[in-house]
């Protein structure tokens, strides 16, 4: 058990654009406890994507130290990095991002292809990710046969189904209507509440950030300090 | 699940392209497999022929020739078994463009000479006994449906005139690459006999001798003896092994061979273009799926494994392809110019077909490089913005 999961000591990111330097993330500090669902909001370009980036280490900070689950990201390369992030991270995208030639279950299985799970503990472990999310009876269906919302469980399962120390949900109610929005929501605070799962979600949707514990704004990469 | 079946959904999931690309790579092992055939089968010859058959032809040239005269000198040299000769008939049947190999050959040696030709005992006799008689392969029998018995005319070019033949045997042959199936074969005196009367200049000469040599004579020291022999002569001769002649001919034809293998390359060029850009186009279609799986924390090795992979069975699915096309592609060739006398078989060999599948799988490895490269060197990030 990691506590803080997340802590960032003055992470600053620049961006160069056409010959310009773009201050993303300004001087940031902060941690993150373990068992928090925790939503980032802001405006478009306000360094939310950005910030989650860096804490799935898929980004690097251009100064400050970024540590996750005990790893100060930085000193990582990038095939470690990624075996990292198989065991720590479980990432939601917000255009689901299911390889359309896989089946629900492949999906999900996916992720487990790099553990030495044997075929059938793989296979339980997708039953448990898709009944979890209440995909059960669409183990089998393509993501062309299923609805968004429905893809969007899928790539839930997907996050959970190694049982990571942490999952990054990078708007993740963005391309889905109301309804599938608060089951997917729902399934968030399910998993912070009876599993413990620590969550990070980027949203600019007020409605989505309120079901979170713990809610920050971003604003011109500062982080607004909590009252 | 396993990556070998993403690799699998990969390749299928384009089914037009997928066609395409096995379809042009299937074409390209084929054109490439009948192009081995040619250079095997050219080759064939020499490699089936006898080392310790000797041919004796005109020092200057093989379009020359020698007096018959030179059998009795030959038929002393020291190891010498049997001395044959033989000459380029150049007949035609009705029309010019209807030819094929005939040579008139001494009828009495022929098949001692000649171990491979299989035919009758019965068969054998006859053409020995009937001067205006004829031997062909099967494959000439088949191709104008000439029987035994059945008289022909034939036309010929190098000893003018119509000349009139009765077919006493039809033969195969054991080994097809030296004694062709397509080919004719009659009377040497014959000929001659009719030379006599219309080019008495021309008569009495041969276009080659063929001497077996004795078992457990070294034919390199017989085709010294004979050479010497006919040293400072009007007509010197060259010596060697029907293996040596034929590898000579070969040899002689080097530029053209040189410019089919020239062309072996270029198609595998093509080949390797085809499969790299079908490959490109994949992966430049799946580069946020590949930045996908690459966040849930696979290497860049299972990246390259995943393209390399696709890669392979695209090859091997075009090589198999062509492979299965290049039997009946072979036969259908072989029909179309069984009458050039060149080449009368064409027998798909193992190292042909190993030839093919490893090329391919050559191409299958040279074209994963390009798109692996720019897959290891993509940041996750960047695939993840990849708009494509």
């Amino acid at each position: 058990m990691y506590d803080p999961v997340v802590t960032l000591q003055r992470v600053s990111k620049v961006y160069s654009r056409a010959g310009t330097d773009v201050s993303v993330l300004r001087n940031l500090s902060f941690s993150i406890p373990a068992g928090t669902f925790l939503a980032i909001m802001g405006p478009s370009g306000s360094g939310k994507s950005t910030l989650l980036n860096l804490m799935a280490g898929i980004d690097r900070p251009t100064s400050g130290v970024v540590v996750v689950a005990g790893t100060r990201l930085h000193e990582l390369s990038e095939g470690d990095m990624a075996r990292w992030r198989a065991r720590h991270i479980g990432y939601v995208f917000q255009s689901y991002n299911l390889i359309p030639v896989l089946t629900a279950a492949e999906n999900v299985e996916l992720p487990l292809l790099l553990t030495h799970l044997s075929r059938k503990e793989r296979t339980d472990h997708v039953k448990t990710a898709l009944r979890l999310v209440g995909l059960g009876d669409r183990m089998d269906h393509y993501p062309r046969q299923l609805s968004g919302g429905q893809e969007q469980r899928v790539g839930l399962a997907r996050a959970i189904v190694s049982d990571p120390t942490m999952i990054l949900a990078d708007e993740p109610t963005g391309n889905l209507d109301r309804e599938s929005a608060e089951d997917i929501l729902t399934l968030f605070v399910r998993l912070n509440r009876e599993l413990g799962k620590t969550i990070v979600m980027v949203t600019h949707d007020p409605r989505a950030a309120e079901r979170a514990q713990l809610i920050r704004h971003l604003e011109k990469g500062v982080l607004e300090t909590p009252p | 699940m396993t990556l070998g079946r993403l690799i699998l959904r990969n390749t299928v999931r384009r089914p037009v392209r997928l066609l395409l690309t096995v379809g042009g790579l299937a074409m390209v092992v084929l054109a490439f497999g009948l192009i081995r055939l040619t250079l095997d089968q050219w080759q064939a010859g020499s490699r089936a022929a006898l080392k310790n058959r000797l041919i004796t032809v005109h020092a200057m040239s093989d379009e020359l020739r020698l007096p018959l005269a030179y059998k009795d000198r030959l038929t002393v040299i020291p190891g010498a078994r049997t001395v044959h000769f033989g000459a380029v008939f150049g007949g035609v049947y009705q029309d010019p463009k209807q030819s094929f190999g005939s040579f008139a050959e001494q009828a009495s040696t022929f098949f001692e000479t000649y171990p491979e030709v299989v035919l009758s005992d019965a068969e054998r006799l006859a053409f020995q006994q009937d001067r205006r008689g004829c031997i062909i392969g099967h494959r000439l029998a088949a191709r104008f449906g000439w029987k035994v018995g059945e008289a022909i005319t034939l036309k010929g070019t190098v000893y003018p005139g119509d000349w009139e033949l009765v077919v006493r045997g039809i033969f195969r042959s054991t080994s097809p690459n030296v004694m062709g199936e397509g080919e004719l074969y009659l009377h040497w005196a014959y000929a001659n006999e009719r030379l006599k009367t219309t080019e008495p200049d021309r008569a009495d000469q041969v276009g080659w001798f063929v001497v077996r040599a004795a078992d457990g004579i070294n034919g390199q020291t017989v085709a010294e003896a004979i050479d010497a022999s006919f040293a400072n002569s009007s007509a010197e001769t060259r010596t060697e092994s029907e293996q040596a002649y034929f590898a000579g001919w070969v040899a002689r034809s080097g530029a053209l061979l040189r410019g089919l293998e020239w062309m072996s390359g270029i198609i595998n060029g093509i080949a390797l273009l085809v499969l790299v850009n079908a490959l490109a186009m994949a992966v430049r279609e799946r580069t946020r799926e590949y930045a996908v799986i690459k966040t849930l924390g696979f290497q860049p090795r299972h990246l390259v494994s995943l393209v390399l992979g696709e890669s392979l069975l695209l090859a091997l699915l075009g090589g198999g392809l062509g492979l299965v096309l290049l039997f009946p592609a072979a036969q259908l060739y072989a029909v179309m110019t069984q009458d050039r006398g060149y080449v009368s078989s064409y027998l798909i060999t193992t190292e042909t077909i190993g030839a093919c599948l490893a090329v391919m799988l050559l191409v299958g490895l040279l074209a994963a490089v390009w798109p692996a490269i720019r897959l290891i060197r993509m940041t996750t990030l960047e695939g993840l913005r990849h708009a494509g």
